[in-house]
């Protein structure tokens, strides 16, 4: 092994449908990352909790019921209080009701001003969402190497 | 109590009864002696067992759709429709997910909201709050037989509501219903709280009631699944429940829309059910199958929808399945009215009459595909019983700490989550990544070049390929994707 693994909370907020989450978490570990499934229904707190305890560099949120724009508010305020304020925070799914009736940049910058890094919609592309992250801890941690995949 | 898979005695039974039954102040309105002397003098065409002796006898497929309300005025009315516009074979009584999960206080102020709005602010009818005589109320206003869907793991209370109202089947499915649903639920326990309901199923049986278990193991939380996963679950589900004396019992497998595939897994299923029964020394004679219509995302445009349901039946018939649990065109649109569930009966019913006495042709295909899933399934069983030193309850824990065996996308953390599906080029799904389960090199390959075939003719990565079968029944060829006019 060389540098250590690069750890991510993953779970889904006040919500079940995880399938999602899985597949993010899925081509994570197959980056080298290790992704840490915390499981569903979970509180914010929840989410902070965990990364403090793994020492986590991102949390990445679920939500599909609808209810992220009640759901998701504040995150980033509960990381500064505690010291995670650099942590990165993505969120994806079918974050608000009625999706279909709005534009995707309107949902997008509605979470971005929460503090949320990357926002996406339900079908994004895995690779999409790695390279993202690849950048993003690139840019805020100055992290370039990501652990091989060694299966 | 520690997990076995052996018989409860009496005095585990009763103590189990009488604690589940001190739940909630219904719970004393049950009189077990007196409920076999009430379902014992029901008439033969409110009995499941008996619809299901008749349909393997006449080669029928029984129409179940589903269905729940919250007051005893709505969900009449619901039952009557299903069984006079739909023609149902089997009547539903689906249970809200409050009383599924044991939260009889939030049930009740659910119905009592519903009582005084006029309309159901449940997703059910809350049997444990209504109680055993408006149960019985509701069961006597129709005249086909009817099923407790009580789609959860923990729902010991519910299902002896059930049994005692003269509702004659419940679900029961010791690991699946814990791996679809919840997160947290330990499996050992989970498996205990499923045998009460079969060993229940099995004192009656006893005393010369014959009740149904539908061992309602769909491999999916709205996914695809690979048969010999159904095949395993179902066999798994099934041997714990035969053990506590569940003779009536419905096994269901998850069609995946691919005919081939999916009747040889159907065949598959019965076929080793049959073989594990015998070697453990239970009767088969009550077993039947059972094949839900699409589990997965529905389309919102009904068209597309009654496409789905049609192809779904098809299988069922040409599959020999003996029930189909019948969804309805408003699928895709969230709960559907009574009115869309009888249609969807209609349909469902139209393709079994067109289909009448027409067989599947064999062929070197469909061969094959059986016997690469038969292999599967026995490996997997097989792994199960060794890994519990021959007791299958103990196996399925063990088995899931260890991922030998997983529940596809499961949710529950005993599941490990190595591994992935995928549909092939063709639509028949296949193990992107087998993760821990017990396969040999030669069927590694035989899944990975399946799906190397989808990947060199759509240009799809791998994981694409997955999100894009999460997402909908079969996605269309992505270059087709911008000619479709919806």
């Amino acid at each position: 092994m060389g540098q250590p693994q690069i750890t991510i909370i993953t779970g889904v907020l006040r919500d079940i449908h995880h399938l999602g989450i899985k597949v993010v978490g899925y081509a994570l570990q197959e980056a080298g990352f290790r992704p840490v499934f915390i499981g569903a229904r979970l509180e914010q707190e929840e989410f902070i909790q965990a990364a403090i305890e793994t020492d986590a560099k991102a949390i990445f949120m679920s939500s599909s019921n609808g209810h992220a724009e009640l759901d998701a508010v504040d995150m980033r305020e509960k990381c500064t209080e505690v010291g995670l304020g650099n942590i990165l925070l993505y969120l994806g799914g079918n974050l608000v009701i009625a999706a279909q009736e709005q534009d995707w940049t309107s949902i997008e910058g509605r979470f971005k001003e929460m503090g949320y890094d990357r926002v996406y919609p339900p079908g994004v592309s895995p690779a999409q969402v790695i390279q993202d992250l690849k950048a993003d801890l690139a840019q805020r941690y100055g992290i370039s190497e990501v652990a091989r995949d060694e299966r | 109590m520690k997990l076995e898979n052996r018989r409860w005695t009496d005095e585990e039974f009763g103590q189990a009864f009488r604690e589940v039954m001190s739940l909630y102040p219904t719970g004393r309105e049950v009189d077990l002696d007196e409920a076999v002397e009430y379902l014992r003098a029901l008439p033969p065409e409110k009995s499941v067992p008996a619809a299901f002796d008749r349909a393997k006898r006449d080669g029928l497929l029984l129409l179940n759709p589903r269905g729940g309300v919250a007051t005893l005025e709505a969900m009449t009315q619901l039952l009557l429709c299903l069984q006079n516009e739909g023609g149902a074979d089997i009547l539903p009584v689906e249970p809200d997910s409050y009383s599924r999960r044991n939260m009889f206080q939030e049930a009740a102020a659910g119905l009592e909201e519903s009582q005084r709005q006029g309309r159901s602010m449940l997703n059910g009818f809350p049997l444990p709050i209504h109680g055993v005589a408006t149960c019985r109320r509701l069961t006597e206003s129709v005249q086909r037989p009817l099923v407790c869907r009580s789609a959860a793991p923990r729902t010991q209370f519910v299902n002896t509501i059930a049994f005692v109202s003269g509702i004659t089947e419940a679900i029961g499915s010791a690991t699946g219903l814990a791996l679809c649903m919840e997160y947290g639920l330990d499996l050992a326990q989970a498996i205990q709280d499923q045998q009460y309901t079969a060993r229940l199923v099995g004192w009656f049986q006893e005393r010369g009631v014959a009740l149904g278990l539908d061992v309602n193991n769909t491999v999916a939380a709205g996914t695809i699944a690979e048969p010999s996963l159904s095949i395993a679950y179902g066999v798994i589900d099934s041997l714990i429940a035969a053990e506590q004396g569940a003779r009536y019992q419905s096994i269901s497998y998850q069609p995946n829309h691919h005919f081939v595939q999916d009747l040889a897994g159907m065949r598959a299923q019965m076929k080793l059910a049959q073989h594990y029964f015998t070697k453990f020394g239970y009767d088969w004679s009550g077993l039947s199958q059972a094949v839900h219509q699409w589990n997965g995302p529905f389309p919102r445009d009904p068209a597309r929808a009654y496409a789905i349901i049609v192809l779904s039946t098809a299988i069922a018939y040409l599959g020999k399945a003996r029930r189909i649990m019948v969804k309805s065109c408003e699928e895709g649109l969230g709960v559907p009215t009574p009115q869309a569930n009888a249609a969807g009966v209609r349909a469902t019913r139209q393709v079994v009459d067109m289909l009448r006495g027409q067989e599947f042709p064999e062929s070197p295909q469909l061969r094959e595909e059986q016997a690469i899933i038969e292999t599967e399934g026995r490996l997997l069983i097989d792994k199960v019983l060794e890994v519990g030193d021959g007791d299958i309850a103990v196996g399925a824990v063990r088995a899931h700490e260890a991922g030998l065996i997983e529940f596809p996308f499961s949710i529950n953390k005993a599941n490990k989550g190595q591994m992935l599906l995928a549909r092939d080029a063709t639509g028949a799904v296949r193990f992107l990544d087998p993760g821990h389960l017990p396969f040999p090199k030669e069927i590694r390959q035989f899944h990975q070049e399946k799906l190397r075939e989808r990947q060199r003719s759509e240009g799809l990565e791998p994981l694409e390929m997955l999100v894009r079968d999460l997402r909908e029944v079969r996605a269309p060829f992505p270059e087709a994707k911008t000619r479709r006019l919806v």
